[in-house]
């Protein structure tokens, strides 16, 4: 069985590294998400299907982190209520660095 | 046709200087291939100015002894530029319209001289031909040029002396589909390796710029604000984005070489191709 199919993450990797060692998506601040009240503003913007609405709340989620790209943080512009936030690129970069001397 | 880069003395309260600006102008209304520079622009190399100014016939209207434009013209690098003398020209001529139409047709006379350019290195554009590598996949052609290195991100850097231009490779630009705005950084601005810089819209999609290099962009392309077709016309060339001096050079070791990016330019519009059909 394929199990990707329903969850089409990349099998790609970045900069050399396996895209799945790499922890670079949106976190929700659920506090400040709204749903756009039902617009859902990055879920429309992002073409990479990373966002999902959460079932029973109108808020959105990150359903496919890794389909994110890495270094990408343009939903976070889009977002209304500045409730996308993303981690520290210097961390990722060096992150990648390390994994890649291994 | 070649363009026409007048500039005529900035002495606007002295009658060399008025006479000089009131030619340019007129002549700039009735001809297409006129533009009237700015001493004060090319003193302070907007690029802009900078590009109008390298890639145009030069012509400079000294409105006194000082020769203030042929002399700024050789000191931003034009060795070809035709000076004319507005007092030589217009010799004994009294009234104020009279040396204008005189300097009009003295300019005309220059500019419709052809004259064989000294000097055509253009610095803004990239300075070298482009050898593509080639790989069809469905119905793509991805073209990855050589010679370059390549983001993860899908930009490109070439290495120009101590500096670097950037821009975005051939699979983005196919990726994004038509792109009809292009919002750059100012010159200036510094940037940390895969910060983002400015940002491109297609009728597909909206990218951040995501600059490959940390450094200071010291040149922008605005051509792209008024073409922004540039970047799928010709993502290798006219399509540049910026030129920055690079902090640190030796992190372009962490880039694709061309035939690397190929590979990996290739496995992922086969994941693009997939998604579509799914």
């Amino acid at each position: 069985m394929d199990i990707t199919s329903s969850n089409p993450s990349p099998d790609l990797t970045f900069m050399g590294v396996d895209r799945e060692k790499i922890p670079w998506w949106p976190t929700i601040d659920l506090q400040d998400c709204d749903g756009c009240s039902g617009d859902y503003d990055c879920l429309k913007f992002c073409p990479h299907g990373v966002y999902k609405p959460l079932e029973n709340s109108s808020r959105i989620a990150v359903e496919n982190p890794y389909n994110c790209v890495v270094f990408c943080q343009a939903c976070k512009k889009m977002c209304p209520k500045n409730a996308i936030s993303f981690p520290s690129k210097r961390a990722i970069l060096d992150l990648i660095k390390n994994e890649r001397a291994k | 046709m070649e363009r026409k880069y007048i500039l005529p003395c900035a002495g606007y309260d002295r009658p060399g200087g008025q006479v000089s600006r009131a030619a340019a102008e007129r002549l700039a209304i009735i001809r297409d291939d006129v533009i009237i520079g700015s001493m004060g622009a090319l003193f302070k190399e907007r690029p802009g100015e900078m590009r109008d100014y390298r890639t145009s016939d030069v012509f400079c209207l000294d409105g006194c002894g000082e020769n203030c434009a042929s002399e700024l013209a050789r000191a931003r690098g034009r060795n070809d530029s035709t000076s004319i003398v507005i007092h030589e020209v217009v010799g004994s001529i009294e009234n104020f319209e009279g040396k204008v139409d005189r300097l009009m047709q003295s300019l005309t006379q220059e500019i419709d001289k052809t004259r064989p350019r000294v000097s055509s290195k253009i610095t803004s554009e990239p300075p070298h031909e482009i050898e593509l590598i080639e790989e069809k996949f469905d119905k793509f052609t991805l073209k990855v040029a050589k010679g370059l290195k390549y983001s993860d991100n899908d930009f490109w850097v070439s290495t120009e002396g101590e500096q670097v231009r950037v821009g975005v490779s051939d699979f983005l630009q196919q990726m994004m589909s038509d792109v009809y705005f292009v919002e750059l950084a100012e010159i200036g601005t510094h940037v940390d390796m895969f910060d983002d810089a400015g940002l491109m819209e297609s009728t597909k999609i909206l990218v951040e710029i995501i600059v490959p290099v940390s450094g200071s962009i010291v040149e922008a392309n605005i051509s792209l604000e008024d073409s922004p077709e540039f970047i799928n016309e010709s993502p290798y060339d006219k399509g540049w984005l910026y030129v920055l001096k690079p902090d640190d050079i030796n992190e372009l070791e962490l880039l694709r070489d061309a035939h690397d990016y190929m590979t990996y330019a290739l496995a992922k519009a086969k994941e693009e191709i997939g998604k579509r059909v799914e």
